[in-house]
């Protein structure tokens, strides 16, 4: 079956890049461009999965983190955060919130990044 | 008749005196034989030594024109009276000697008698020059003494002990001198006279000198060791020899004043006769230098501590037991603004800040039980209110109930501290940032680089390139920024002055806005007086500004809002403003609106894209043209811009 991607990403060359290597990969993705729209987006139809960039218009990804933890239906979204930003400050925040991962997203290869998506999504590559 | 007689007596005399064994002539003390007419009949060789007449000088002449001084005349005669009327009578006198000066007799006058009744008297002498001179020494001593002990300081002590001491040994006048190290010269600190005495020249020289080492006092200074001088006026070397010859002085004696074996101060007096050294006025002085260098010695620790004291940039003070101040130095009135008396007159708990107050108790409580205190911090509140920080090192003297303390002002230490911390943290949130900022553009080239290698498809292939290029453009964007923030700062960024005209200039950035005012469909108001002269302006920094605070506008304006732009000029100054009906900025982001990195709390709610230059850059490109920026806003309401440029000097019509 399958998996559905979120990707909450505001920049729209990141966005663009994301969201064509995954969907080359075979997964459902849908684009949120801020904090908002993802949210409304998860509340839509959750996803397997959720790439969240934390700065973001609207409502930065912490937000829309713990907006997703406080809601039942929401609470058990498995989330990846994609930053550029290192701060150890973020990350203990997202730590705090139950992530799966913190990525940096310059630090990445489209190809690292879709295999890590897929390995996260369909388990230890076949 | 009268000298038959006399002659008759004096070998009478001389017969009776042999006869005795040379009971007058053998006798240590000086011994006279007048006749009944006060003529001299005979002098014993201890008489000759005393006064210095050989007997045959004064032999049949009346004694009065010999010995006795002057003023003494009356008190001789009554003597001799009684003498004659058969009398013992006795004298504690002064007599003149040969050389003119007196001696300090006790005279003893007996009656010398016959068959025939009185015929002549004896004078028996006894010199009383040493007694009298320990008992003036003494008394000399005693006055140093008591003047010392009522002074604080060698100058005040000066004109007393220059006066005990001249009186004391007969001498009229007086100077000291102290050694300033600094100019290594002798001073003269004081002058004694007696009003007797008119040396108002001599004075005025003496106290305007200052003398080196070997010269004057200085000889003293530098043999470190008592000088006499027989006579001044003599001396040619002696600088202020004609002052001393209308004051009459003659011979001087001077001795240093002693600390440690160093001199610190010479001391010389100077007497109206001619007098050959003294061996026991050298000595008793060689005490007194001494006494006077200690005394000087301690004054001046004295001093020194005083002025440490006074003198010290730290808080200083004493305080007691019971929690008041008793004593306090200076600083805590330049540094805390209150009188000593206000600091002493309240509890100095009262003046701590009463968070600090608990832990200073405590501190208070371990000094009373003999634990010193060191680098305790608090708080003392100013007169004015405010709070300055003290660091504290204290020390307790159980004995006294007594705590010595010192604290030095940590306030703006402590600022500074903060300041850093605050610097730091700027720092790091700056490369937080900024590496972010970096980031997002990098990864985008990155990433459709990738995207465009992996494809085939040469239309795909050309759109990942293109919006790499557009990535790399942002990236170049953002450094341009920095690099020019960077030359504004650093005032090294080349302005080029060249004819501008504003409102034209403000037409073309439109023009290169008009996308974005239409995407948003704002409502866009431009209006401009008829009169704007052409200004000599740098058209490309004064573009930047225009443009970034027209996308501003447009940016943090939600859709169908009204842009109104306003150019005008008052005076020697153009006007430009730009008003939109956006989201507005806080009163709190207004005051760091301008602040490099600063980004308004609700501006990420709008474009996460900015890097909290642009702003920045503005103000230093309005501020390097001559001109001024100001912004009014309100939350929800929307935000005016507003800056000012000076007409150059070569403006146009």
């Amino acid at each position: 079956m399958t998996k559905s991607i979120l990707l909450a990403e505001d920049d729209r060359f990141l966005r663009r890049a994301c969201e064509t290597k995954l969907k080359q990969a075979g997964f459902d993705v849908r684009v949120a461009v801020d904090g908002e729209e993802a949210l409304t987006c998860v509340r839509d139809k959750v996803p397997d999965l959720l790439l969240l960039d934390l700065l973001m218009p609207r409502r930065d990804g912490l937000s829309v983190l713990s907006a997703l933890r406080g809601d039942p239906k929401t609470k058990d979204i498995r989330v990846v955060i994609m930053s550029n930003s290192s701060k150890d400050l973020e990350r203990q925040k997202a730590a705090a919130l139950g992530v799966v991962d913190y990525w940096i997203k310059s630090n990445l290869s489209l190809q690292e990044l879709c295999d890590r998506v897929t390995q996260l999504l369909n388990g230890p590559a076949r | 008749m009268a000298k038959q007689a006399s002659r008759a007596l004096a070998g009478t005399i001389r017969e009776h005196d042999a006869a005795l064994g040379g009971l007058i002539r053998a006798n240590p003390l000086a011994i006279l034989v007048v006749d009944a007419d006060d003529c001299v009949q005979m002098v014993n060789p201890a008489f000759e030594q005393l006064f210095g007449y050989r007997e045959a000088e004064i032999i049949g002449q009346p004694i009065d024109a010999f010995i006795v001084p002057l003023d003494r005349t009356m008190e001789a005669a009554g003597l001799s009276r009684r003498g004659i009327e058969g009398k013992t009578a006795r004298s504690f006198t002064q007599r003149r000697r040969k050389d003119g000066s007196l001696v300090d007799i006790e005279l003893t006058v007996v009656p010398l008698a016959n068959s025939s009744g009185t015929i002549g008297a004896y004078g028996i002498f006894r010199d009383l020059t040493e007694q009298k001179q320990a008992e003036r020494h003494l008394r000399a001593q005693y006055a140093v003494i008591e003047a010392l002990a009522h002074s604080s300081t060698i100058e005040d002590a000066a004109s007393w002990v220059l006066r005990a001491v001249a009186e004391s040994v007969h001498w009229q006048v007086g100077a000291m001198w102290l050694v300033d190290k600094t100019a290594d010269r002798l001073r003269c600190v004081d002058f004694w006279c007696p009003p007797a005495i008119d040396a108002t020249a001599f004075e005025q020289q003496t106290r305007a000198s200052q003398f080196e080492r070997g010269v004057g006092p200085g000889r003293t200074w530098e043999m470190n060791a008592p000088a006499w001088i027989v006579d001044v006026t003599k001396e040619p070397k002696f600088s202020r020899r004609d002052a001393a010859l209308a004051a009459g002085l003659h011979a001087a004696f001077s001795f240093p004043m002693l600390l440690d074996g160093d001199v610190v101060g010479v001391v010389e007096f100077f007497t109206l006769s001619v007098l050959e050294s003294d061996p026991a006025i050298l000595k008793m002085f060689a005490a007194l230098g001494q006494q006077l260098g200690e005394f000087v010695g301690r004054t001046r620790a004295q001093e020194q501590l005083e002025r440490f004291f006074t003198m010290s940039g730290d808080l200083l003070c004493i305080a007691n037991f019971d929690g008041y101040f008793t004593r306090v130095n200076a600083s805590w009135h330049r540094i805390l603004g209150y009188t000593s008396t206000e600091l002493m007159s309240q509890p100095f708990i009262d003046l701590v800040h009463y968070e600090d107050r608990e832990a200073t108790m405590a501190a208070v409580a371990g000094l009373t039980e003999g634990r010193p205190l060191v680098a305790f911090e608090n708080r003392y509140r100013c007169k004015d209110g405010t709070y300055r920080w003290l660091s504290w090192t204290s020390t307790p003297k159980l004995d006294e109930r007594l705590i010595y303390a010192v604290a030095h002002d940590t306030t703006d230490r402590k600022r500074l501290e903060q300041q850093t911390q605050e610097t730091l943290k700027m720092r790091n949130d700056f490369v937080s940032f900024v590496t972010h900022q970096l980031r997002t553009p990098l990864s985008g080239i990155k990433w459709m680089l990738e995207l465009a290698r992996d494809t085939d498809d040469i239309g795909e292939k050309g759109s990942y390139i293109e919006d790499a290029r557009e990535s790399a453009d942002r990236l170049i964007g953002l450094v341009n920024d920095l690099l020019d923030a960077s030359r504004l700062e650093s005032g090294k960024l080349q302005v080029t002055l060249e004819p501008v005209r504003l409102r034209q200039l403000t037409y073309d950035v439109l023009a290169d806005v008009a996308t974005l005012v239409r995407e948003k469909d704002h409502d866009l108001d431009i209006q401009s007086e008829p009169d704007i002269p052409i200004a000599l302006l740098d058209s490309q920094l004064l573009r930047q500004v225009i443009l970034n605070l027209t996308s501003n506008a447009i940016k943090y304006t939600p859709p169908g809002g009204r842009i109104e732009i306003r150019i005008g000029r008052t005076g020697p100054a153009l006007h430009w403003s730009i008003r939109d009906s956006g989201i507005g900025i806080s009163e709190e982001s207004q005051k760091r609106l301008f602040e490099k990195f600063f980004r308004a709390d609700n501006a990420h709610t709008v474009d996460t894209e900015g890097t909290g230059l642009g702003l920045y850059l503005v103000r230093l490109i309005v501020e390097r043209l001559g001109g001024t920026i100001t912004c009014e806003s309100e939350v929800g309401r929307g935000t005016l811009f507003h800056f000012t440029l000076p007409l150059a000097a070569g403006d146009m019509p």
